[in-house]
């Protein structure tokens, strides 16, 4: 018993030699291509030759006895076989044969019989499973099969022999453990080997797919500046960097067919891939709405709602959209729970937007929006960002904070947007001192430049519309801050002639409109006001005669008279099919 | 534009609040020729908060002033603030109706 122990320990020693040096084998760029059933001849050849030398070194290291040796010299040739197919199996076989049978001795022509043929079987089994390497206990359970095999054939082929016999009878059932016990540790370990390939090939499918995913939402965010070259009254910048891979920050801008320019920055709860979906999705409706023109307030309400709609994730937005009519610097906002934007005045001051009102998107169908209004003058900049900025951290866990934000924009007003947002960045990026950037920073930039503003009101050919003149002359006047009294007289001049065309300018019942801009040129009021109804022109009619007696005043033919009167100037051109009234106020 | 009308003696007193102008002149003009109907000829309209006109309204007021007078009364007006009474002195109306003070009503 004792002996037969030792016997079992040594083989095991031989064993674990191969083990190491398979192990080796293991991290060599010869067994990914085995892995990947990916073998050239030129490997097939170094995978027979090193584990025919596997094969000679189970018979060198094996204990040596006076009629034979107890080893484990199948141990290689069989793992060739169920690594790289029969030829190879048969192949190592034949180097770890060949060698045993020129060491003679009566078992010599058995064990490398027995060697050759396991070799080969560990091959059909290959085949049998398609080039994949056994489990553990197939693998354990063909070798024990096969171990036994190599035996019996060599108690075949030497039954007439009873040291043979005795030979066999001592060294069968330890060789049979060693190479079973091998062929289970290779199996182990090259199990975890391929399961260490399968995480690190999800890996990279997953890091390649964060890569894709970043790229869309890259390409979600306009990139290209300036974004309207051609409109000189804006200058717009916006950049985004996202935390990880992909993030949940978002900015959009659109400029409409009536010059308003649509303008937003979202924030979405949380990070990564599915943030970047919801973001995407946030993105897209609002888009949708942009084109509609309504107003901001109208639109966040809109998209909360179709964000409402079966969003079962709990994420939620935060979105700040503005509207520039960009004529006029009137910038009309809504905000949907996001941080306070600023404004860069040409004068030095900095200032906050106030607060309105209403909550991230995505939570309460049934939440309402407010509309804010502030005016931009020329060199006035508007900085819209996410809290990546403010919320960034240095290596003291400090926040970068409003207060630095704010000191920031101080030093870079009057800079171009562009400027602005790379020296925020830059500045963040300095504060945060190599701290791993935690969220997304995106900072938009909208600088006004208005070449020569003037406010755009727009009527249709409804006398309802009354309203909409009012409150675009209000518009007009708090722009330039013009006294009361003349916003009063050219409400009315304006509210003759519109009511005036809309009453005989049109023979159709087809939808017309009459555009009116506001001006301030050279100190004086200029508005012209155009519409594409008859040729007609007003100064035609004749000054009605305001002496006359309440009996004889005709009721009528005051308007263009009040349009004369309260105006200094007024010429009537007809260009194309437009009427167009030029008038000119003088201010003092 | 809000009307109002209270009788102050003989007269029935019409206030207008707010803006009269071409889209809402009809509305004034269908009040006052109700009170022409129920006989009511002496009208003071008050115009102490009133913030706009236009033509539209001198146009109604014109029409009441014209009927008043054929039946023997009248349209006064009251309380007109600056930019009202500028309208009413270029259309040459502040000859054609009696104006008086808010106290006065």
């Amino acid at each position: 018993m004792h002996e037969f122990l030792g016997l079992v320990v040594n083989l095991i020693k031989d064993v674990s030699v191969i083990m190491v040096l398979a192990y080796g084998l293991s991290r060599t760029e010869l067994f990914s291509s085995v892995l990947d059933r990916k073998l050239s001849w030129s490997q097939k050849t170094s995978v027979i030759l090193i584990f025919g030398l596997f094969s000679i070194f189970g018979t060198l290291g094996g204990v040596h006895f006076p009629n034979g040796i107890a080893n484990v010299r199948d141990l290689g040739p069989v793992i060739a076989g169920f690594l790289a197919g029969p030829v190879a199996g048969l192949g190592a076989a034949l180097i770890g044969a060949a060698h045993r049978y020129s060491l003679g001795g009566p078992v010599a022509l058995g064990g490398s019989l027995g060697t050759l043929l396991t070799g080969f079987a560990a091959g059909l089994v290959w085949v049998y499973r398609q080039g994949r390497f056994p489990g553990v206990i197939v693998a354990s359970v063909c070798m024990f099969f096969l171990a036994c095999f190599h035996i019996g054939l060599n108690y075949v082929v030497g039954w007439s022999n009873p040291e043979v016999i005795n030979l066999l009878d001592n060294i069968g059932v330890p060789m049979i453990i060693a190479n079973t016990l091998g062929m289970a540790i290779f199996a182990v370990i090259l199990n975890n080997l391929i399961n260490e390939r399968k995480t690190e090939a999800t890996k990279e499918k997953i890091e390649g797919e964060l890569k894709v995913a970043h790229t869309i939402q890259m390409s979600l965010v306009p990139k290209i500046f300036p974004a309207f070259p051609e409109r000189e009254e804006i200058d717009l910048y916006a950049l985004l960097e996202p935390a990880r891979e992909v993030g949940g920050d978002m900015y959009d801008f659109y400029l409409s067919l009536d010059d308003r320019l649509y303008f937003t920055v979202g924030d979405v709860s949380g990070k990564g891939v599915p943030a970047s979906l919801f973001m995407a999705v946030t993105r897209t409706l609002l888009r949708a709405r942009f084109t509609e023109l309504l107003p901001p307030e109208a639109i966040l309400m809109l998209v909360n709602r179709e964000l409402c709609r079966d969003n079962d994730s709990g994420m939620f937005v935060t979105q700040f959209l503005g509207v520039l009519d960009i004529h006029s610097g009137e910038v009309m906002y809504s905000n949907a729970g996001h941080n306070l934007p600023f404004i860069l005045r040409s004068n030095g001051e900095v200032e906050m937007l106030p607060r309105l009102p209403g909550m991230g998107m995505g939570v309460l169908e049934e939440v309402e929006y407010q509309q804010g209004r502030l005016f931009l003058a020329p060199g006035d900049c508007l900085l819209v960002y996410t809290d990546g900025v403010t919320e960034a951290l240095n290596p003291d866990y400090e926040l970068y904070s409003e207060a630095r934000l704010t000191e920031a924009l101080k030093q870079n007003i009057g800079q171009s947007s562009r400027d602005i947002c790379n020296r925020i960045l830059g500045e963040v990026s300095d504060f945060a001192a190599g701290e791993e950037q935690a969220d997304d920073i995106t900072v938009l930039a909208l600088t006004y430049t208005g070449k020569q503003p003037f406010v755009r009101i727009e009527l249709k050919n409804d006398l309802s519309e009354m309203d909409t003149l009012a409150r675009g002359l209000e518009r007009f006047g708090g722009l330039y801050n013009l006294p009361e009294k003349l916003i009063f007289q050219l409400n009315l001049v304006l509210e003759e002639l519109v009511t005036n065309s809309i009453s005989y300018g049109f023979d159709d019942d087809r939808d017309h409109h009459i555009v009116i801009d506001c001006m301030v040129e050279d100190g004086s009021i200029k508005v012209v006001t155009k519409d594409d109804g008859l040729p007609f022109d007003p100064l035609t009619i004749p000054e009605p005669d305001t002496d006359l007696d309440i009996e004889d005043r005709p009721i009528g033919g005051l308007g263009i008279h009040l349009v004369r009167k309260l105006m200094d100037s007024v010429e009537y051109q007809k260009q194309g099919d437009f009427n167009l009234l030029t008038m000119i106020k003088k201010t003092d | 534009m809000q009307i109002h009308e209270t009788q102050k003696g003989n007269s029935v007193v019409v206030s207008v609040e707010g803006r009269l102008d071409s889209s809402n002149s009809g509305d004034l003009e269908k009040r006052l020729l109700d009170l022409l109907d129920k006989g009511k000829y002496d009208m003071i309209v008050d115009f102490s908060r009133l913030d706009y006109i236009s033509s539209a309204g001198l146009r109604v007021l014109l029409m009441a002033a014209k009927r008043t007078k054929a039946a023997g009364g009248q349209v006064a007006l009251a309380a007109l603030n600056d930019n009202v009474r500028e309208v009413f002195d270029i259309s040459g109306f502040t000859s054609l109706f009696p104006i008086i003070a808010k106290e006065d009503i």
